[in-house]
């Protein structure tokens, strides 16, 4: 593992011998202790301490400097919270939010010098090559195609787009109409367990994926804060992301099939007429059927106390991964996450902010398709919106529609 | 904790106040590490005994000996396991397996004189009141209502019918009619884990369960050796039982509806023609709707290697189980185990097979209904066989029968 890397894309494939027994098994520390059911934050948010976690040293593509625009300072402040303003090849030319004050600490935080009282405003600036889009959800899918059609990158947070399978057909047309790039910002994909079942997925080290399960369990009490309520009473499975993307985000594929079951819930905000989208559901536990012919439960639930957590599994027909690979395949490849650019930090949802920027980045400067591109952010974000009509069916079968590049 | 019983099955249900912060939260201790070296990762995959004595707290309730049939001791060998030779209420009258050789050994294992060639033959000796069924699950039906018809109190091996919705409920009538005791000997049921869950759902501790999940994963490269080849090729969800406990078990409740997938294996035995099941499954997933109209996740697979567990955990509307309780329950009863006889081992499968027994003993002499009854058996069992119906129709939702 000492390995000098040339390139870190491609040694990342490439299979390092591990000698001795028993090293089929190759452990990743326990991520995140969610201890009791009391916190306001979102679950997964935790910031890692700064351990450099992997023994890799980022090499610099380029000296360019991108230059970025970013929009959306709300409760999570996600637009200062994945280091562009740390980025060695980003300059942050500008800042918004609709909110004055929200604006003004926005550009305090990233220290950035110009604002705009808007994301129309801000994409209007021709001096910006990319944008990252951290809006509330409903508003993602019209703001980056806003950020498209104004030639800019765009980077956004999850989910892609909103309950909307109409939005997400135009913003893949206008990604691929643009021939700009296009990332979904999911955290799960960077976290360490999923990461290293990515590698182990393409070196063969599971064969087919028999059956795999994410859950994303968040209790609280009240929703938490949201840009004109957003997230009251929202159909847990149009945030599905986090879940998602341990299938999607592990092999690039996709989910063609569900059956999910909803149970009303006992909350306020859930009873009827008590929200904005007819939905009854707190919990909604979906199974999939996948494009390699397995299955996958993909869970959320925000009305169950206790446990909260992120987190996800794998079976296939070569082995499993519960945090940790045990299995058929005893040469198995590097499974440490990407170096990180000096001053960046890792940062929250378990380290993996500072590696999406890095990515993102690194996409523009190197001029290739990004992590989670629009394709693999869409079959990981309409999953879960077509779960919820099959919930509020009882559970009947439905079909998914596909996204492919 | 330290409450002096005198009715162990009373005092389970009462609360015991526990003082401080964050007692909510009664941690099992991590055991039984599945698959070689390593342990689990997944929570809920760990039990062992929280008690330091399992016989401490015993009373014993009689004095009376039961007289016990014990029939089958094939690859498990669990004729011998349970531990009826050591309950001091048990008295083992006679001993049976088809092959003599495997007749002889457990007569000698259950310090046992007399032996007979089969269940037919030992379900005729008048002397014995109770029979323990340990033969190839295809058969558990016919045998169980074999020996309620010879009048004699029945326990069984799980499965308590092996793909047949028809043979269950024939054993469900033979059971009404008789009168007699009927248990299953589901082990999830008495693992340290599950048992807790029961007795916090039965409080109030979960509210209704919105989602619970189990799991019986056992990946073996050729099928474990079994009486006719009954494991070869069989379809995963006929085999349900230890992971549906993780709701059945836990609520007494039941299973209305079924979605499951299956993966067509591309293991030998699951090639067209290569099993007498017509099976081509050894993973099938099942989402379930529960009667209280939630939802749970049950997994069967046996051709995915790595991590190989019985476990499950609950999520409720007060509180959830993964390896311990976390939720808005403060006070929690008693979550122990009850007691054993003294010289009576916990056993195999998490500890659970002397408590089982012991479960069976009692309920014959108390004259009260066994722990896993009649009802709970089927629909712990039935809702699989409609399960693998809804694999081989790729998901189709499918009704469960009631019990």
């Amino acid at each position: 593992m000492n390995k000098k890397e040339n390139s870190k894309l491609s040694s990342r494939r490439k299979f390092i011998g591990m000698a001795g027994a028993g090293i089929a098994t190759m452990s990743i520390a326990p991520r995140i202790a969610f201890g009791a059911t009391k916190h306001d934050m979102i679950t997964g948010f935790d910031k890692v301490p700064e351990i450099q976690d992997t023994p890799k040293v980022w090499v610099p593509v380029s000296d360019r400097k991108i230059r970025v625009g970013l929009v959306g300072y709300g409760y999570s402040r996600f637009s200062a919270a994945f280091g562009f303003q740390d980025h060695p090849n980003v300059e942050v030319v500008a800042v918004s939010d609709i909110i004055p004050e929200r604006c003004a600490a926005l550009a305090k935080a990233t220290r950035c010098n110009k604002t705009y009282p808007s994301l129309e405003e801000l994409v209007k600036d021709k001096s910006i090559e990319a944008v990252m889009i951290s809006t509330d959800p409903p508003g993602h899918a019209k703001h980056c195609i806003d950020a498209l059609r104004h030639g800019k990158h765009v980077a956004v947070n999850v989910p892609a787009v909103y309950g909307s399978l109409e939005d997400a057909d135009k913003l893949f047309e206008e990604v691929k109409k643009s021939g700009l790039k296009y990332m979904m910002f999911e955290t799960s994909c960077y976290y360490e367990d999923l990461y290293a079942m990515r590698q182990i997925y393409k070196a063969g080290g599971f064969g087919k994926v028999v059956y795999s399960e994410g859950e994303y369990w968040h209790y609280s009490e009240k929703p938490l804060p949201s840009y004109n309520g957003w997230r009251e009473g929202g159909p847990p499975q149009w945030y599905c992301t986090h879940s998602d993307a341990y299938y999607i985000g592990v092999t690039d594929g996709s989910f063609t099939e569900v059956s999910c079951m909803g149970m009303p819930s006992i909350k306020e905000i859930h009873q009827p007429g008590k929200n904005r989208y007819n939905n009854p559901f707190s919990t909604e536990i979906s199974l999939y059927r996948t494009i390699e012919g397995g299955m996958s439960r993909m869970a959320r639930s925000g009305d169950t106390p206790g446990h909260d957590r992120v987190v996800g599994r794998i079976r296939g027909l070569k082995g499993s991964f519960y945090e940790k690979y045990e299995g058929l395949e005893k040469n198995l490849p590097d499974l440490t996450r990407p170096p990180l650019p000096p001053g960046v930090e890792a940062g929250g949802h378990s380290g993996s902010h500072g590696r999406l920027t890095d990515e993102f980045v690194s996409s523009i400067l190197q001029d290739r398709k990004p992590l989670v591109d629009i394709a693999t952010a869409l079959n990981m974000t309409v999953g879960g919106i077509v779960a919820h009509q099959s919930a509020l069916k009882d559970g009947e079968l439905m079909k998914i529609p596909q996204y492919k590049l | 904790m330290n409450k002096e019983r005198t009715n162990q099955l009373s005092s389970r249900r009462k609360f015991i106040s526990m003082a401080g912060t964050g007692a909510a939260a009664m941690a099992m201790t991590p055991g039984f590490a599945f698959s070689g070296a390593h342990q689990s990762a997944i929570e809920g995959a760990r039990d062992t005994l929280i008690q330091q004595d399992p016989s401490k707290g015993w009373v014993p309730v009689s004095d009376r000996k039961i007289r016990v049939g014990i029939v089958g001791y094939g690859h498990s060998r669990f004729g011998a396991s349970f531990g009826f030779q050591n309950h001091p209420n048990v008295e083992i009258v006679a001993v049976s397996d088809l092959l003599p050789d495997r007749c002889a050994e457990l007569a000698k294992v259950t310090n046992c004189k007399k032996t007979y060639p089969s269940l037919e033959e030992l379900v005729k000796d008048k002397s014995i009141e109770a029979v323990f069924v340990a033969t190839d699950p295809p058969n558990h039906p016919k045998h169980c209502i074999e020996v309620l018809k010879h009048g004699k109190h029945a326990a069984t091996a799980v499965p308590v019918t092996y793909g047949s919705i028809e043979e269950g409920e024939q054993l469900l009538e033979e059971v009404k009619r008789s009168g007699l005791k009927f248990m299953m000997f589901e082990t999830s049921c008495f693992r340290a884990d599950l048992y807790a869950m029961r007795l916090i759902y039965e409080v109030g501790g979960f509210g209704k369960i919105v989602y619970s999940e189990g799991e019986y994963y056992h990946y073996g490269e050729k099928p474990l050796p079994s009486y006719n080849g009954w494991r070869n090729g069989s379809p995963p969800q006929w085999y349900p039982t230890h992971s549906n406990a993780y709701y059945i078990g836990v609520t007494g409740g039941t299973y209305t509806e079924v979605s499951c997938y299956g993966m067509k294996s591309d293991r030998e035995i699951y090639k067209p023609g290569n099993n007498r099941y017509n099976n081509i499954f050894s993973t099938e997933i099942a989402l379930f709707r529960t009667s209280e109209g939630g939802m749970s996740r049950m997994a069967r697979s046996g051709d995915t290697p790595g991590f190989g567990a019985e476990a499950g955990r609950v999520r409720g509307q007060k509180g959830s189980f993964y390896g311990k309780y976390e939720g808005l329950e403060k006070n929690l009863p008693d979550l122990n185990r009850p007691p054993l006889p003294p010289g009576v081992p916990p056993g195999g499968h998490g500890g659970s097979h002397g408590p089982l027994m012991n479960e069976f003993v009692l309920s014959i002499i108390q004259d009260r209904k066994p722990l896993v009854d009649i009802v709970a058996s089927l629909n712990m069992t039935v809702p699989g066989i409609v399960a693998h119906q809804s694999a081989m129709k790729d998901g189709e939702l499918m009704k469960i029968p009631q019990y």
